[in-house]
């Protein structure tokens, strides 16, 4: 496997050479700092360049192209990343050898046709294309509460700190969808191909110069490379007594989302003893969360830790009876003190940096994983693949109790289930 | 014995233990990982049997299959399997369908150990009344999970209501009522029966050589001990063509309506063509009728019926064959009727076929770079075939226009089920 980064004038091209795979996969990230009225803007964006392009009229047209190029898997999304809203396209093909063809000078016009060429006249997006998107989202708006896991994170994410950009919803918000009009955002749609940072991954069994070839030929773009600047969101203040907010619903369970702030953390902490320490906490059925709030006191079938690095987030989440709910939260604050105290052994940090060697050989096994870690190397400045593996076993006990020391209980949210179960 | 997956540069490797257990191993030496998984055949459908050495039928509570795989990682010396694995760097789970339940592992290192621990512990059963009372909480909750998704119970529901008799009509694990009633007699009962290595299969896909594999399991096997006579008498059901219930509505917490709706399809008829070449064929025609490039989807979305997309999934029920459509929409009776019109007229183009054929080749292509799709592909086969066709993709390329009119006119898609669930507040 062979990587090369190519300045290509206005964009970033990343080239993943490697015969593993029988596809080539394809991403293009649109990025830039994230303001809250952006969000709907480009979760629009995202979906109406998919939704209908000058030459394909209708999302029916897209999807016959796409299967006529042997199944080329196609889809596009915005996710905020810290300080970041990230637009991006992805693509899979299969390679020349398996569809017996050359594809890539075909996909990757196909592709640029549908960004660079969208359906627009006389500066506005198409009417009909428009009225799709906006109806798909104002449904997703609707339905928003119909998840109760997903509803319950960000609900956590918004009374952690209601100033962050952690506490803006990913869907974006309705009274900003209200009004984007087919004129303002064909304007948008001008500011982000011309000013957003884009970089290109590429990965499968490819010719680096034929690509950046194919590339120029076919991506029209202009903007202006500019420094970045950092992904990560900090937090300066925690609350002594962490607040509870509960909320009603019609479930019937109940869903518990606890947000632990990490405050002041090296660069090896939030890279590697983070990782170690919510392993042991609750990242796997082996871990002290597990055993304890699930297995020995029955109180949830899950029940799970998880550290957000960009956010500086720990995540505590569990599915319980309301009427469990304090007991849970303090059983959950028994194990997090324990951390704190040491209460857990050399097997259980040996455990844990195995598993994480473990997943770093499995993720060359994925294109998609691998184009990840490129990415995280791009964005956030993560090691290699082989540096993580050499520093994961550095981490030691005395590591993770001073780590637990700098996280912070800070937000308890209850979405209480109040509905009757009937079978 | 090596059978070659044609023009996918994989092979398939079969073993026969001589407890009667099968082992299947798809090698493949470009990835890292290795996943393995070891299921007996033994769902939440089998729920009255002949238990092994008796002679008189019985019936054990809804969701025991489920109960059972959770109490497997019981063990006796009171190591907790989660904790072998992790300490391997591996990751290990299991699940429960109406027709199978799969105990598995994937990780880099330690295979051998890995393996042999994944056989030992599912074969040491250890069942008390304390654990088995310890559970019930524990699954009350993931029922309740399962309950609040509204998709989860709307696929339930439609199944429930398309059959008579058939046990597949019964949530995989149970109700919150019927698992409080399950013992670990019970438990014992339909351990021993199901259990045993004739019942039983592995399989592993990735980074192996695949005579370890299978000497592996064959030592492992050899010091264990079982009947060697092993009969299976589960109850069977005479499943009427009709369904059960043609049309429900319930309340959730949605604020967009929701439809499922079901066609059973009776293949008996269509003796000429092999299940699989059935099911391929109801998939093509089923996917041209209803995806996005079908005429269907767009028009629904032009008439604002539906803003996204229609899910699909297909049940393989023996003699009868479910395939199930929901979507979420503001006009549910419209849906309904203009999916039922657009699958009662059998048309379908020639290209839209032969485009769509392209699509599936290229799936298998695809999915033979994923040790856990193709693992996943070889249990499905096992489980609804019997045996694994390495020979799909010429198969697939065979298959004519033709054939799948004839398919198409010999199937009645007159039985159907659907179900809407609207939001609690609505007079509906």
């Amino acid at each position: 496997m062979q990587y090369k980064k190519i300045n290509v004038g206005p964009y970033n091209l990343h080239v993943i050479n490697t015969d593993k795979f029988k596809t080539v996969s394809i991403k293009i990230n649109f990025k830039r700092l994230l303001t809250k009225q952006d969000i709907t803007y480009r979760h629009f964006l995202a979906n109406i360049l998919l939704e209908s392009a000058l030459e394909y009229q209708t999302k029916r047209d897209i999807a016959i192209a796409c299967e006529e190029l042997y199944d080329l898997h196609l889809s596009s999304n915005t996710i905020l990343s810290g300080n970041y809203d990230i637009m991006s396209f992805s693509a899979r093909y299969l390679n020349s050898k398996y569809a017996g063809e050359d594809m890539d000078e075909k996909v990757i016009s196909f592709i640029s046709n549908l960004i660079f060429k969208p359906n627009v006249l006389d500066k506005s997006f198409n009417e009909t294309a428009f009225n799709i998107v906006r109806k798909q989202m104002m449904e997703d708006f609707d339905s928003y509460k119909e998840n109760p896991k997903k509803y319950s994170l960000e609900r956590m994410y918004e009374e952690l700190d209601k100033k962050s950009p952690l506490s803006y919803r990913s869907l974006g918000y309705e009274q900003d969808l209200a009004i984007i009009t087919t004129q303002n955002l064909y304007e948008y749609y001008n500011s982000v191909i011309t000013s957003d940072l884009i970089d290109i991954f590429i990965i499968g069994e490819v010719d680096y110069n034929k690509i950046k070839r194919i590339l120029l030929k076919y991506l029209d773009v202009k903007t202006i490379k500019k420094a970045g600047s950092s992904h990560f969101i900090e937090h300066t203040k925690y609350r002594k007594r962490s607040k509870t907010i509960k909320e009603t619903s019609d479930f019937t369970q109940s869903q518990l989302v606890i947000g632990v702030k990490a405050i002041n953390l090296t660069p090896f902490e939030r890279k590697y003893v983070a990782a170690i320490y919510s392993y042991i906490l609750g990242g796997s059925p082996d871990s002290k969360l597990f055993k304890n709030v699930r297995e020995k006191h029955s109180l949830c079938y899950f029940v799970s830790s998880q550290f957000q690095i960009i956010n500086n987030l720990l995540v505590i989440r569990s599915g319980i009876n309301k009427e469990n709910f304090k007991e849970a939260v303090k059983l959950i604050k028994k194990e997090f003190k324990n951390m704190e105290k040491g209460l857990f052994d050399e097997e259980d940090i040996k455990a844990a940096q195995t598993t994480y060697l473990n997943s770093c050989k499995q993720i060359l096994d994925s294109p998609s994983d691998i184009v990840k870690t490129y990415v995280a190397s791009e964005y956030l400045g993560s090691d290699t693949i082989e540096d993580k593996m050499t520093n994961i076993v550095k981490v030691d006990k005395n590591d993770i109790i001073n780590l637990a020391r700098k996280f912070h209980f800070d937000t308890i949210f209850l979405l209480e289930g109040d509905g009757i179960y009937e079978a | 014995m090596k059978h070659d997956f044609l023009h996918l540069d994989l092979s398939l490797y079969t073993y026969k233990i001589d407890n009667g257990m099968m082992v299947y191993v798809i090698p493949d030496s470009k990835v890292n990982n290795i996943y393995a998984t070891f299921s007996t055949k033994y769902g939440s459908k089998q729920n009255t049997f002949i238990p092994n050495g008796k002679k008189k039928m019985v019936s054990v509570p809804d969701g025991i299959a489920h109960f059972l795989e959770h109490k497997l990682f019981e063990q006796p010396d009171g190591k907790d399997p989660f904790s072998i694995f992790s300490e391997h760097g591996a990751d290990a789970n299991a699940n429960t369908s109406q027709f199978k339940t799969t105990y598995l592992f994937s990780g880099v290192d330690y295979f051998k150990e890995n393996l042999n621990f994944l056989l030992d512990y599912v074969q040491t059963p250890y069942f008390t009344d304390a654990n088995v009372e310890k559970e019930k909480g524990i699954i009350e909750q993931e029922i309740k999970m399962y309950h609040d998704e509204p998709s989860w119970r709307l696929l339930e529901q439609v199944i429930f209501n398309m059959f008579h008799t058939d046990p597949i009509r019964i949530p995989i694990a149970g109700t919150v009522d019927s698992i409080k009633s399950i013992t670990k007699e019970d438990l014992y009962l339909c351990y021993n029966t199901f259990y045993h290595p004739a019942n039983m299969f592995v399989v592993v896909t990735g980074n192996v050589n695949p005579d370890e594999v299978y000497q592996i399991v064959k030592e492992n096997q050899a010091k264990k001990e079982y009947d060697s006579k092993f009969s299976l008498k589960v109850k069977n059901y005479d499943e009427e063509k009709t369904v059960a219930k043609e049309k429900e509505t319930i309340k959730m917490n949605v604020n967009i309506p929701k439809v499922g709706i079901g066609f059973k399809l009776d293949i008996k008829k269509l003796q000429k063509y092999n299940r699989r070449d059935i099911i391929n064929y109801l998939n093509l025609f089923f996917d041209i009728k209803s995806s996005q490039t079908s005429s269907l989807v767009q028009s629904l979305k032009e008439d604002d019926i539906i803003t996204d997309s229609i899910d699909t999934y297909l049940v393989d029920a023996d003699d009868y064959i479910v395939f199930y459509f929901e979507a979420s929409t503001k006009k549910p009776t419209e849906f309904i009727e203009r999916l039922k019109q657009e699958i009662w007229n059998g048309n379908v183009s020639e290209e839209d076929f032969n485009r769509k054929k392209k699509v599936y080749l290229s799936n298998y292509v695809t999915a033979t770079d994923n040790i856990f799709m193709m693992n996943s592909l070889v249990m499905n086969n096992i489980i609804s075939y019997g045996n694994v066709d390495t020979k799909i993709y010429d198969c697939i390329k065979s298959y004519s226009y033709e054939e799948l009119k004839e398919v198409i006119t010999n199937i009645t898609f007159e039985n159907t089920s659907e179900v809407i669930i609207m939001p609690k507040n609505s007079n509906n």
